[in-house]
C-alpha cells in the first residue's frame, strides 16, 4: 500500500527528530516550550540604534537555485565571507519547495537561516511561523525597492522578506515569422494569426496556457477585472466575477479561433517545443525564462501586452521573489545581515548582469550593470504596467475555482455563468477554511 | 531422603510463598523475585519499577495535557526595540507525537508489570510444591534456548510500533484536528473538533458531491483496470500458448516489454501520445479518415484513455503468470477432451479457465486492491484531470489517493486528507482481511 500521506511522511520524519533530541519518551517534559532551542532568547537584544553584530562563530545555510543563479551566489558569498568572516553554505532547494522542507527540516536544525520564497507562499510561511520579520533593516528595504515588492514581502502589516526579483510574462516573438506585421493591439494579433496559422501542420501565430489561469488573469485586467479588491489586498471583494472579468474571459473565449486546441492539450512542453522549431510566431512566456529565449537559434523580441478590443492594455500579473530567515535560525543576526546584504540595490544590479533577473529596486532600467539587451528592458517595461499578483493566503483558493472557469468557457460555456459559479466556490471555500 | 521432602512441603504448606511474592510484586515491581530469592531479576524488574515511576510521575501527566490540550501557549512575535523576536510556544504536533510514544511507552511497561506479578506468582506456587526457582543464569539459559525468536523479533516489532502503528495512530488523530494550511504549527496551535472533519465529507454541500463522485470512479476504474488487465494477459497467455505458434518466446519478450519501461515514463510518454492535438495517435486516426478523440481533454474519453494505458501496462505480468499457471495443468487432460471431441472454444472453458481461475483469484483482488489505490497511472496520465467545477479539489478522473494527495500536498487540507485517509484505509483492510481468510494457505496455517 503506497500512501503518499505528507502527513504519514511527517510523523516519520518528527519520530526521527524526537530520536535525535534523544530520550523517546518526552523531552524536556519539565518547559512546554520543547523546542526552545531554536528560539533566539539568548542573543544579546540590541537597543533601538546598535548595530547589529552578528553572533559569534556564526554559519548561515541557504537555500536557493543553485543552477541559473550560480554566477550570482557564488560572486555574492564570496563578497559577504570576507567582509563578516561567516561562512554560507548553499543547498539547492526550489523556492516553492522550502516551506515544506522548512516545516520538518527547520525544528530538527538542519533547515536554513536564509531561503527563498514567491509571493503565493509568503502568506503562508508567515501564518506558519516560519520566517522572521525583516526588523533592523527594514527602512531600507522599503527605500530602494518598489512599493509593490515590499507589499508582497509583507503580511498583516509586518515586512518579512528582502525582495530582490520581479516577474511577469509578456509576449516574446519570432522575429523571422512576425516579420513587419503590425502587432499593436490584440485584433492585429488575431488577424495575424488567421493568417499565419497552419493547424494541420502544427503551425501557430500566438499560443499561450490558457488551462493556467494565472495567465489567463491578464485579460480579465484589461477590462477591470481583478481578484480580490484594492489592488489585491481585500478578500472581501472578490473581481474574478465582475463585469470587466466576463467581458475578459469572453475576449480569451474568442481566442480559441486562433488557438483551436482543447485545454488538456496546449501545454508547456508542446508550446515550447513549437517555438523551438520555429512553428510559433508569437510565445506568451514569463521573465523567467529571458535566458533561455535568448540563446534561441532565431532573433526573439519581447512585445509588451497590447489593448485589448474595447478595453486597455492587457495586463500580466507581476509576482515578486525574496529571501527569507527562518524563524529556527539559531544565528537570527547573522541571517538577517546576509539576507540584507545580498538583496541590496547594488546587488540586485549585479545580479541582472550575471544571471539576467530583474531587480524589485526602482530603478530606471539605465543603471550601470543593467542589462541592456530587448528582452530585459522589454521585460522591465511590461512590469512597469503589470497587475499585482494577490500575495493573500486565499488565494490559493482562486486557481482551482478560476482553472474550471476557464475550461467550462473554453469548451464553449457562457463566461457569466461559469465566472459566478468560481467566485461563489471561492467565497466558501474562504469561508470554510479554519 | 523422606524426611527432606516431609519438611519440604511442611514448611510449603506454612509458607504460601506464591500469596506473599503476588503482594510484593504488586507493590513493587522485582519485590517478588527477590522474595523469591531470584535476585539478578529482581534487581532488573526494580530498576524497571524506578523507570516507571519516573515516566509516569514527570512525563505522563505532561504527555497527557498535551494530547488532550495540544498545547495551550501560542507562538507569538515580540518586539524588542526595533527586534522582533519569535516566542516559541507549544508545538501542537510534537505534543501529540511525544505524548503518544509516552502513553505507548506506558503501555509496554504496565504490561511488564503485569507479567512481573504472574512470574512471582509462578515462581511461589512453584515453592509450594516444592521446586527451586530459576537461577538467573538458568533463566537467560532458557530465554536463549526456547524463547529465542522472540527475543529476535522484539526489536523489528518494537520499530513496527513506533514507525508503522505510531505514524497510523498519528494520521488517524490528525482526522480530528483543525490542522489544515491555514491553521498550521509551530504559529497555530491545533485543537480537537471531533467529527467536524468527517461530517463535513459526508454531509456539507461541495464535499459530499466530491467525496461520493470519487469514491464511485474509484470503485469503477478498480474494475475496470483489474478486469481489462487480467483478461487481456489471458487472452495474450492463449495466444502465444496456442500449439501452432511458433516463436513463442518471440512473442512473449515482446509482450512483456511494456512491463520492463519504468511506469513513470510510459505514463509520461502516453501523455504525449495521447495529446488531442500533437499526439501521434490523433495525427494517426486523421489519416485513416477518423475524427480527433479528444483523449485527455473530455471526461469520459479521459477515464477510457485511463483504462486503455492501465491495460497497456499491467496485461503482461498477469500473461507471465497465467502462462506459468497454464503449463501446470495436465496434458492429459487436454488429450481425453480431444477424444471426446471438445472444440478448443470448450476446452478453454471447461479446462483452461476454471485452473487458472482457481490460482488466479486471490491475486485478482490483491491487484483490485492494488489499482484502487493505482497513484501513478493517474497522477502522471491525466492527474485528475479534466477539471470539474462543481469538485472541490478534485478533477473529473481522481481517485480516492490521487484526491488525497492533492488535499495535502496542494491545498494543505490535512485534516480532510486524513479522513480520505482513514476511509481508505477501512476499504482496503475489508479486501485485504477477506483476501487473506479465504486463502488456502492462511487456512492450512490455522489448522495445524
Amino acid at each position: 500500500m503506497k500512501k503518499k500521506l505528507g502527513a504519514v511522511l511527517l510523523s516519520t520524519l518528527m519520530m526521527f527528530t524526537l530520536a535525535a533530541c534523544g530520550g523517546n519518551a518526552g523531552t524536556n517534559s519539565a518547559n512546554p516550550a520543547s523546542n526552545a532551542e531554536g528560539t533566539p532568547a539568548n542573543t544579546a537584544e540590541p537597543a533601538a540604534n546598535d548595530e547589529l553584530k552578528p553572533e559569534p562563530g556564526a554559519e548561515l545555510r541557504f537555500w536557493t537555485f543553485t543552477t541559473d543563479l550560480k554566477p550570482f551566489t557564488d560572486y555574492a558569498i564570496k563578497e559577504f565571507e570576507q567582509k563578516y568572516n561567516i561562512k554560507v553554505t548553499v543547498e539547492d532547494v526550489g523556492y516553492w519547495d522550502s516551506i515544506g522542507r522548512l516545516s520538518t527540516d527547520g525544528p530538527a536544525g538542519v533547515g536554513a537561516d536564509v531561503f527563498g520564497l514567491q509571493t503565493p507562499d509568503v502568506a503562508n510561511a508567515a501564518q506558519s511561523g516560519l520566517i522572521l520579520p525583516n526588523d533592523y533593516f527594514e527602512e531600507e528595504t522599503k527605500s530602494i525597492n518598489k512599493p509593490d515588492t515590499v507589499a508582497a514581502a509583507t503580511h498583516d502589516g509586518i515586512l518579512y522578506g528582502y525582495p530582490w526579483n520581479v516577474y511577469t510574462f509578456s509576449l516574446y516573438y519570432n522575429k523571422d515569422l512576425v516579420k513587419d506585421a503590425k502587432l499593436e493591439t490584440w485584433d492585429d494579433i488575431i488577424a495575424f494569426s488567421k493568417k499565419f496559422n497552419d493547424v494541420k501542420n502544427n503551425k501557430y501565430g500566438f499560443l499561450y496556457e490558457p488551462k493556467t489561469s494565472a495567465f489567463d488573469v491578464a485579460f480579465m485586467t484589461g477590462y477591470g477585472g481583478y481578484i480580490f479588491g484594492d489592488n489585491e489586498t481585500n478578500v472581501n471583494d472578490i473581481g474574478i466575477n465582475n463585469e470587466g472579468s466576463v467581458k475578459g474571459l469572453k475576449f480569451i473565449q474568442s481566442l480559441k479561433d486562433i488557438i483551436p486546441l482543447e485545454l488538456a492539450d496546449a501545454t508547456t512542453n508542446l508550446k515550447e517545443g513549437l517555438w523551438g522549431q520555429g512553428k510559433l510566431a508569437i510565445n506568451m512566456d514569463g521573465s523567467w525564462a529571458i535566458g533561455e529565449h535568448s540563446k534561441q537559434p532565431f532573433p526573439v523580441g519581447v512585445l509588451p501586452m497590447p489593448k485589448l478590443p474595447g478595453g486597455d492594455n492587457a495586463m500580466p500579473l507581476a509576482g515578486s521573489t525574496g529571501y527569507y530567515v527562518s524563524s529556527y535560525t539559531k544565528y537570527p543576526n547573522a541571517a538577517k545581515i546576509f539576507a540584507n546584504f545580498i538583496t541590496t540595490k547594488e546587488m540586485q544590479i549585479k545580479n541582472n548582469e550575471l544571471t539576467g533577473a530583474l531587480p524589485a529596486a526602482d530603478i530606471t532600467g539605465t543603471e550601470q550593470g543593467i542589462r541592456n539587451d530587448e528582452l530585459t528592458q522589454g521585460f522591465l517595461k511590461q512590469i512597469a504596467s503589470s497587475h499585482r499578483f494577490p500575495g493573500l493566503f486565499e488565494t490559493q483558493y482562486v486557481w482551482p475555482a478560476l482553472d474550471a472557469a476557464v475550461a467550462e468557457v473554453w469548451n464553449g460555456g457562457d463566461p457569466k455563468a461559469a465566472l459566478d459559479k468560481a467566485a461563489d466556490k471561492l467565497k466558501s471555500n474562504i469561508a470554510n477554511q479554519k | 531422603m523422606q524426611e527432606l521432602i516431609a519438611k519440604q512441603s511442611k514448611s510449603g504448606a506454612a509458607k504460601p510463598y506464591s500469596t506473599i511474592a503476588t503482594i510484593l510484586s504488586v507493590l513493587a515491581m522485582g519485590l517478588g523475585q527477590l522474595y523469591n530469592r531470584q535476585f539478578m531479576k529482581g534487581v532488573i524488574l526494580l530498576a524497571v519499577h524506578a523507570f516507571t515511576l519516573y515516566t509516569v510521575i514527570f512525563q505522563l501527566p505532561h504527555a497527557v495535557w498535551g494530547l488532550a490540550t495540544l498545547g495551550e501557549t501560542q507562538t507569538q512575535l515580540k518586539k524588542v526595540g526595533r527586534l522582533y523576536q519569535q516566542v516559541m510556544g507549544d508545538h501542537s504536533v510534537f505534543l501529540m507525537i511525544e505524548g503518544l510514544v509516552t502513553i505507548f511507552a506506558v503501555i509496554i511497561l504496565l504490561w511488564i508489570y503485569v507479567l512481573g506479578i504472574k512470574d512471582s506468582y509462578r515462581t511461589g506456587k512453584l515453592r509450594e510444591q516444592g521446586g527451586v526457582p530459576n537461577t538467573f543464569r538458568q533463566t537467560v539459559s532458557f530465554v536463549l534456548s526456547y524463547r529465542f525468536p522472540y527475543l529476535i523479533l522484539a526489536l523489528p516489532l518494537a520499530g513496527v510500533f513506533f514507525f508503522t502503528i505510531m505514524p497510523i495512530v498519528f494520521m488517524i488523530l490528525i482526522a480530528f484536528t483543525d490542522y489544515t494550511a491555514k491553521n498550521m504549527p509551530p504559529a497555530h496551535l491545533l485543537s480537537w473538533t471531533g467529527f467536524d472533519a468527517f461530517r463535513d465529507v459526508f454531509q456539507m454541500k461541495g464535499w459530499n458531491t466530491t467525496f461520493y463522485k470519487v469514491t464511485l470512479w474509484t470503485f469503477l476504474w478498480a474494475i475496470l483496470a483489474t478486469l481489462t488487465g487480467y483478461f487481456g494477459g489471458f487472452g495474450a497467455a492463449l495466444l502465444v500458448q496456442q500449439k501452432r505458434i511458433r516463436f513463442k518466446s518471440f512473442w512473449r519478450t515482446l509482450f512483456i516489454l511494456p512491463y520492463a519501461i519504468p511506469m513513470f515514463v510510459s505514463m509520461l510518454i502516453l501523455q504525449n501520445m495521447f495529446n488531442g492535438q500533437f499526439g501521434p495517435i490523433n495525427q494517426y486516426l486523421e489519416l485513416l479518415g477518423f475524427n480527433r478523440i479528444p483523449w485527455l481533454s473530455d471526461p469520459t474519453w479521459a477515464k477510457v484513455t485511463l483504462v486503455i494505458a492501465n491495460f497497456w501496462v499491467a496485461f503482461p505480468v498477469s500473461m507471465l503468470m497465467i502462462i506459468g499457471i497454464m503449463s501446470t495443468i495436465p496434458k492429459d487432460m487436454y488429450e481425453a477432451a480431444d477424444i471426446d471431441g471438445a472444440s478448443s472454444f470448450q476446452k478453454t472453458r471447461l479446462i483452461t479457465f476454471p485452473s487458472v481461475m482457481y490460482s488466479m483469484a486471490p491475486l485478482l483482488i490483491m491487484s483490485f486492491v492494488g489499482n484502487m489505490n493505482n497513484f501513478n497511472v493517474i497522477f502522471l496520465l491525466t492527474n485528475g484531470n479534466p477539471i470539474n467545477s462543481d469538485l472541490q479539489f478534485a478533477g473529473d478522473t481522481d481517485i480516492l489517493i490521487t484526491w488525497l494527495y492533492k488535499l495535502s500536498m496542494g491545498y494543505g487540507q490535512y485534516n480532510y486528507a486524513s479522513v480520505i485517509g482513514i476511509i481508505i484505509f477501512i476499504i482496503l483492510s475489508v479486501f485485504a482481511i477477506w483476501n487473506v481468510r479465504r486463502t488456502k494457505a492462511f487456512k492450512e496455517d490455522t489448522s495445524s
